[in-house]
Formats: C-alpha cells, sequence, structure tokens
C-alpha cells in the first residue's frame, strides 16, 4: 500500500491527486508531502507497529497522513471527530496512540486528554498542537521510506461507530485493506481517469476507501471539508466530476437545488451509493435530473468490506418494471462467499430471513484486546455482523433490519424494515425509523418515528389505516412520533438507539 | 514457475481492473489455456463472475462470427491474429457494434494495422504487457492512450503504456541501479503478482529474482511523459563491433515500408563484427521485395552500422503459441 503514492509520484506525476475547493496537489507533489511527514514522524519516534490517531475533519492532510503512516509501517487510528472528549481520551488509551494529528476546533478537546505514551499532537491548521502540520512540511526531508510489511500487518485500527455499543477496535490487515481498495475500484468500475468525490468523512471506511482507491488506481479524488449541500451542488453542476459516492438523503437534499436539477451531467458516468436504500420515488427523480449509473453499495465496512452490490444494470432492469429491486442490497460484490443463516450457523431457506455472514479477504482479523467480542462475531474466518436479510428466488438479497433492531412483540418476530418500507411509501411520509419499545402487555411495540414531507400534516389514522392494508395488524405501529429530523451517525445510518430511549 | 495463492489472486484481480471487466461482460481470450493470457482471462470470469467464450484453438471464421453483433463484448487477441481477421471477408462485411474492447497482447501493433483494426471494429483497445508466467501484467497502454495516438500522437502506438497499477516498475542496468530517462533499461517489477521462484532451481530463481524484484530480460526506456518503449529481449540484442542494437528499432522502420507485412531482425555470428544484422521479411501480398530500395528506406532513418546486412524473405515468421516471433529458432536457421 505504501507503494501506491510513490508509484504514481513516478508514472502520473502531474495529475492531480487531491482537488479542493481551493487548490490542487500532483501525485508528485502528494508524494513529496507524505515524505516530508513520514520522516518528521520517524524523527520522533514513530516506526513500524506505533499507532498514529486522527481526529480532525476531511482535508487532502489528512490522507496525506494515512499514507504517511503506510510508509513507516505505522497503523493509523482514524477518529470520528464526533467523539465527546471522555470518549476521545479511552479510544486514545484503547490504540495506545504515540502521535495525534488533529484540526484546530477540537484543540480544547486535545489539550485536556491525559494518554501515557503520547510523544505529540500535530494541529493540521494552527500551532495550538506541539507541532504543525506546515512545520512537519518545511522541516521534514523528501526521502523515501520503504518499511517492509507483509500481509499480516496491521494497517489501520478503526473503531467501530458504536451505534450499538461502545466502540471497537477493528484491526485491518495490510490484506484486508488492499483487497477493500480492489472491491472498490472493481465494484465502482474506476479508471485511471476519473474524478471523483466521496461525501463519506474520511474517518469512516467508506470514505477513507475512495480516497485510497484514487491513489492506488491512480485516478484524481475531489476533497471537501465536509458535505455541504450548496458545495457538492455547484461541484456536481461543474460537470467536471465522473462519479460520486453519497447516502440517499444526500441526494435527496441536493435535488432540491436549482441549479444541480438544471446542469449538465454528460460527464458524470455514476452515482454511488449505501448506508441506506433508496426509495423508488428518489430513485427516478435521481436518474431523470442526472441520467447516469446508480450503484448501491452495502457492507459491514469497518469490519467485513463490501459485502453486496446493486449494479447499474440492476437499477434499469428496476426502472424497466421490477421495481421491488430498488429495495434491494443487490448480490454478493467480488470475492464475497455470502450465507444467511440462523442463530447457529445454519443457513436458512431462500426466502427466509437469515443473518448475513461473510468470508472474503476483506474481513478484519479481529477486535484490538477483546477476544471474546471477536469470538462472538469470527467464527472460523465467518463475519457475523448481526445484519438480517432474505434472498429472493433470483438471488438478490433484502435487508430486513438489525438483529438487535427486530422487535419481539407477543412472541412474533418483528422487522422494523418491512413496515418502514410500508410507511415511506405514503405521500406525507419523507422519512421514518421503525423501533420497538418496552411494553409491559407484549414485551415490546412498534413505535415508528416520522418525519413528514414539508408541508404535508399529519393523519394518524390515515397512516395507520395505510398500514393495515399492507401489514399483518400485529405490525401496524401502536404509536406514531413526528419528528423535525432523524438522528443519524456520520455515515448517514439512523441512530435506532437514540430513537429507542426518546 | 511457482504461482502463490496471493500471486493468482493478485494477479486475477489486476486483469479485471486493467482490462475494465464487469460482470455482465461475454468475453474470449484467444490466449491458450496452458498460455497466462488464456487461462487468467477464464479465472476472470469465474472471480468477476462474467461469461467466458472457450474455443478449442483460434480460428479466423469462428472467431469472426463470434465477435460480431450478439457474441462477446470483449476479446483478447494477439496483433497477428486480429491481422488475419481482417483479411476475411466476412470480417470486411460484418456488424461489430456489440463488441466494446480488443486488448491484444504477446507483441507490439503496428499503427496501420491498429489503424484498420480501429476502423473496423470502432472499439476501445488496449496493450497488455507483462512477463506473464513471472510476474503477471507489467503495463497498460489505455484505450485513453490510444485515442491520444489516433489524435497526433502516433508514437504512443509504438508505446507498452505505463505501470499498471500495483506495479512497481524500474529500468535498470546490469546492476539494478536505475537508467536516466530515454536510456534503455531492463524491465524490473516488484508487485503481488510476482512469481516465488523456480520450482527446485535455487540458482536459477536467484537470477531473476532479486530482493522481490523480478527482471525479466525485457529492454525499454521511457519518455519524457512516462510512457515506456520495449528495446527488445536482452538477450537479442545485438552486439556489432562493440556497438549495442536493439533489433526492436529496426523493426519499427522496416514494418513501415509499404512492402513489408511483418519483420524480425536477429543478430547472426560473423568473423569480423562479432554480430551482423539479418532482417527476415514476409512481405505484403502482392508486393515485391526490392532489396536497394527497402535499404533505402532504413538509411535514411537508422544509423548506417543499424541497417540489416542481409535480407532474408519468408512465407511466414516462427511464432509461439502465445503469437510471439521465436527468434532463437530464426538464429539457430541462421547458424545452420
Amino acid at each position: 500500500m505504501a507503494d501506491w503514492i510513490r508509484i504514481h509520484a513516478r508514472n502520473l506525476p502531474d495529475r492531480r491527486c487531491f482537488v479542493t475547493d481551493t487548490g490542487a496537489t500532483t501525485f508528485r507533489e502528494v508524494n513529496s508531502r507524505v515524505n516530508c511527514v513520514a520522516n518528521e514522524l520517524a524523527r520522533m519516534g514513530v516506526g513500524k507497529g506505533d499507532r498514529v490517531a486522527l481526529f480532525a475533519t476531511d482535508s487532502p492532510e489528512y490522507v496525506e497522513t494515512l499514507l504517511a503512516c503506510m510508509k513507516l509501517g505505522a497503523v493509523y487510528v482514524p477518529l470520528n471527530f464526533r467523539l465527546a472528549q471522555p470518549e476521545l481520551q479511552m479510544l486514545l488509551r484503547t490504540a495506545e496512540a504515540k502521535v495525534l494529528f488533529f484540526s484546530d476546533r477540537y484543540t480544547d478537546m486535545v489539550r485536556a486528554v491525559d494518554v501515557p505514551g503520547l510523544v505529540a499532537t500535530i494541529s493540521y491548521d494552527s500551532s495550538s498542537g506541539d507541532h504543525s502540520y506546515s512545520d512537519l512540511l518545511a522541516r521534514g526531508a523528501d526521502v523515501e521510506i520503504d518499511t517492509e510489511v507483509s500481509d499480516e500487518d496491521m494497517v489501520c485500527l478503526a473503531f467501530t461507530s458504536g451505534t450499538t455499543a461502545l466502540p471497537k477496535g477493528v484491526i485491518h490487515s495490510q490484506r484486508m485493506a488492499k483487497h477493500m481498495v480492489m472491491q472498490c475500484i472493481i465494484e465502482r468500475r474506476m479508471t485511471s481517469t476519473n474524478f471523483h468525490y466521496s461525501a463519506a468523512p474520511l474517518f469512516h471506511v467508506g470514505g477513507m476507501l475512495y480516497a485510497l482507491s484514487g491513489v492506488a488506481r491512480g485516478h484524481t479524488s475531489l476533497i471537501l471539508p465536509a458535505f455541504d449541500v450548496d458545495v457538492v451542488a455547484r461541484w456536481l453542476a461543474s460537470g467536471e466530476l465522473d462519479g460520486v459516492f453519497l447516502v440517499p438523503t444526500m441526494i435527496d437534499s441536493l435535488l432540491q437545488v436549482e441549479a444541480v436539477r438544471t446542469a449538465d451531467y454528460s460527464r458524470l458516468q455514476s452515482i454511488a451509493y449505501g448506508a441506506a436504500p433508496m426509495s423508488p420515488a428518489l430513485l427516478r427523480r435521481a436518474m431523470d435530473v442526472f441520467s447516469c449509473d446508480f450503484l448501491n453499495m452495502f457492507g459491514a465496512g469497518t469490519e467485513a468490506g463490501l459485502q453486496t452490490v446493486l449494479t447499474p444494470e440492476d437499477h434499469r432492469l428496476a426502472l424497466a418494471g421490477q421495481e421491488h429491486l430498488l429495495g434491494s442490497i443487490g448480490k454478493p460484490g467480488m470475492g464475497v462467499d455470502l450465507r444467511l443463516c440462523d442463530d447457529d450457523l445454519v443457513e436458512v431457506a431462500d426466502g427466509e430471513v437469515g443473518e448475513i455472514v461473510t468470508r472474503s479477504d476483506a474481513v478484519m482479523d479481529g477486535y484490538l484486546g477483546q477476544p471474546e467480542e471477536t469470538a462472538k462475531v469470527l467464527v472460523d474466518g465467518w463475519f457475523r455482523g448481526g445484519d438480517l436479510a432474505y434472498r429472493d428466488k433470483d438471488g438478490y438479497l433484502y435487508l430486513a433490519g438489525r438483529k438487535k433492531d427486530m422487535i419481539i412483540r407477543g412472541g412474533e418476530n418483528i422487522y422494523p424494515i418491512e413496515i418502514e418500507d410500508v410507511l415511506s411509501k405514503h405521500p406525507s411520509v419523507r422519512e421514518v425509523a421503525v423501533v420497538g419499545v418496552p411494553d409491559e402487555h407484549w414485551g415490546e411495540i412498534v413505535r415508528a418515528h416520522v418525519v413528514l414531507e414539508p408541508g404535508a400534516a399529519f393523519d394518524e389514522a390515515d397512516l395507520r389505516g395505510y398500514c393495515r392494508e399492507r401489514l399483518a395488524g400485529y405490525k401496524v405501529p401502536a404509536i406514531f412520533a413526528v419528528e423535525d429530523d432523524l438522528p443519524r451517525n456520520a455515515s448517514g445510518k439512523v441512530l435506532k438507539r437514540d430513537l429507542r430511549t426518546r | 514457475m511457482v504461482h502463490s495463492h496471493g500471486f493468482g489472486k493478485h494477479l486475477a484481480r489486476h486483469s479485471i481492473i486493467s482490462a475494465r471487466l464487469a460482470n455482465t461482460s461475454f468475453f474470449y481470450s484467444a490466449g491458450p489455456h496452458f498460455h497466462i493470457a488464456g487461462m487468467y482471462f477464464l479465472l476472470c470470469g469465474i472471480a468477476r463472475g462474467y461469461t467466458s467464450l472457450v474455443l478449442p484453438a483460434f480460428d479466423v471464421p469462428t472467431v469472426a462470427r463470434w465477435t460480431t453483433r450478439g457474441g462477446v463484448d470483449g476479446v483478447f487477441l494477439v496483433p497477428t491474429m486480429i491481422d488475419s481477421l481482417l483479411a476475411d471477408p466476412e470480417v470486411q462485411r460484418a456488424d461489430f457494434s456489440g463488441l466494446r474492447a480488443i486488448a491484444y497482447g504477446g507483441s507490439s501493433m503496428s499503427p496501420g494495422l491498429l489503424r484498420r483494426a480501429m476502423d473496423r471494429f470502432g472499439c476501445e483497445f488496449s496493450n497488455m504487457f507483462g512477463a506473464g508466467t513471472e510476474a503477471g501484467i507489467q503495463t497498460v497502454l489505455t484505450p485513453e492512450d490510444h485515442r491520444l495516438a489516433l489524435a497526433g500522437n502516433e508514437h504512443l502506438l509504438g508505446s507498452i503504456g505505463k505501470p499498471a497499477m500495483g506495479v512497481d516498475l524500474k529500468l535498470c542496468d546490469d546492476d539494478l541501479v536505475e537508467v536516466a530517462d530515454g536510456e534503455v533499461g531492463e524491465i524490473v517489477t516488484r508487485s503481488d503478482a510476482v512469481m516465488d521462484g523456480y520450482l527446485g532451481q535455487p540458482e536459477e530463481t536467484a537470477k531473476v529474482l532479486v530482493d522481490g524484484w523480478f527482471r525479466g530480460g525485457d529492454l525499454a526506456y521511457r519518455d519524457k511523459d512516462g510512457y515506456l518503449y520495449l528495446a527488445g529481449r536482452k538477450k537479442d540484442m545485438i552486439i556489432r563491433g562493440g556497438e549495442n542494437i536493439y533489433p526492436i528499432e529496426i523493426e519499427d522502420v522496416l514494418s513501415k515500408h509499404p512492402s513489408v507485412r511483418e519483420v524480425a531482425v536477429v543478430g547472426v555470428p560473423d568473423e569480423h563484427w562479432g554480430e551482423i544484422v539479418r532482417a527476415y521479411v514476409v512481405l505484403e501480398s502482392g508486393a515485391a521485395f526490392d532489396e536497394a530500395e527497402v535499404r533505402e528506406h532504413c538509411r535514411g532513418r537508422l544509423a548506417g552500422y543499424k541497417i540489416p546486412s542481409t535480407f532474408v524473405v519468408q512465407d511466414e515468421l516462427p511464432r509461439n503459441a502465445s503469437g510471439k516471433v521465436l527468434k532463437r529458432v530464426l538464429r539457430d536457421g541462421a547458424v545452420r
């Protein structure tokens, strides 16, 4: 992986590697900067296997830091920038971070951490740390570092997003990370001439992988500090991008911008989306405006990479009359052995709901220092992440929610996604999330959290009637709650844990 | 040559990426199965989930039929096969609108042949070069490069492109020190698709595998834009009176002569010079060979010591299963 940037600095020196709103750096420039940072980190004592944490918003410098770690054989630890101070401290201690890179805006939190073994803090955009990033660039030597690594060596320690419990440190080997990048390039059909933007944050595997795919493949990545509708709308309308990765809610936001609806997208080849399914209505609107290929990329990213893909061909099939495919996450991605299993890891029959269990080169080595937690999810090389799905007769997979989100009402299993699918088709409903809440009589009952379309009125009896026509009686929500928006994590997933406790 | 699972997996992935194969492809490789180009396109199909056409051997009418509309959307061919296809009357008439891309390899494609092929097939072309069996794909001349070539940068058609994804490539002298841009050096690569070695032959392995870098004896130079150009095989290099002569340079010049269809240049022993240059020529159908005129064609384009001392007209050139000219056979014939 460390070779990638050096190889392209040699072969495609003047091609743009990273583009931002204010400028661009070429592969040669990025490689030089990475060398400077790597050599300065080496002077601070960072070597093979040492942990380098990042607590920062997105920037080209963020990716450069990852590349510098690769050259040193060091392990990068990308942290969610939404962490609270105690979480930050705990994760830094768990990771045994030796150096911490951070954005200036988090200075107070970083100054307050107490982490034994942390030798330096480095600010990307000010002098509020022990060093500034520009100091490293100014002082560092532009000399190549070639550290011998093997496929088994750890390259990244990524923490789970923590929608369930406290984050766990996921061990990414070189083998896993390389394979995730290959999957991304192959499934996304990326060529070396692409200009790509991913709206997923860099600390998240979905953001990081797209940026690293660009470095590996030699194509150009647009890097923006955060997803901002107007900025992304301007870039989309500029007609320069070949591909983007967005989550469906972002696509919806973008389609509300006038400039987006009227721009020329003759160059845009494809929009990949993930983290959530796309409603048929939204997809149709998006396809009308962008008239490009669409892909749904689904995976247990941090722990097992990409798992399934709904391809452009599948999307065209869907629009040609097989609309049910839009509710599908597609079929297993290349190199992914996928089974749907019961609690004992026995495969269920087609049509029955089972847990997604996969084996591939992109499965993690385990959770750092947590052998019991690891044993719960990794069995003989197979990863079980708690996502539920069923397979139709044509082999397409459909999510049936998270195992822990399953509602058990009076002994009946209820999959929230089934109810969400029905409610999301109601004209007054823009977004919906269904959770189980404790009930003395039933054990759990169904509660629907609904965001209304602008201008729409909430008519509970109407919604209830709508559900009754389409769902078994016990699945019809007992309670409806109207929300302004749904709580989501950085990758756009609804935080049901937060909804349940509301 | 020992291929590990790692080698095989990476070669399959890199082939899929470089040849831009989607899971909806229907692909035919004319490389025989025992050869890496045949075997790996099949394995790519199994890995990626696309369909492979399997034929017992390359046969012009059969392949012509399969490449027309309704058949395969991608093929791998060697340039002589493309030339044979273009000579087929069916191919002259057929509809190739279903053919997305032609990948070629095994040898370089003459600009004239490529232009004829691009006109007739109207699809994308890519040149995939590698020390296949020992080190997988090494370089790719992409469809974009081919378009650049047709838009006025014709010299690119003589290039093998740039290093393929994941391939660390150096051009080195005998001591494995990198040569300067523009100078001829041996292609030395490192990637996940390098063999583990030769079975039971540690000495032979040590000659070609040095610290994970593979040196296969292919010579090339790099232009200022980073494109690589083959300069022949190290062992095919001719040393005439102490001067290094790269046969490919002479072959390039001769292949541009209107009467010449194919050409191969080798060194043959000579008492005075050590080695002298001999050109084996296959003529275009109906063309007559005028040695003085061909010699004059060379004189305007090559230094005097590079101009062949002897010309031999042949009906065809000896080639191996993957389409490479067997210079050894030509040299042996010359000695006999």
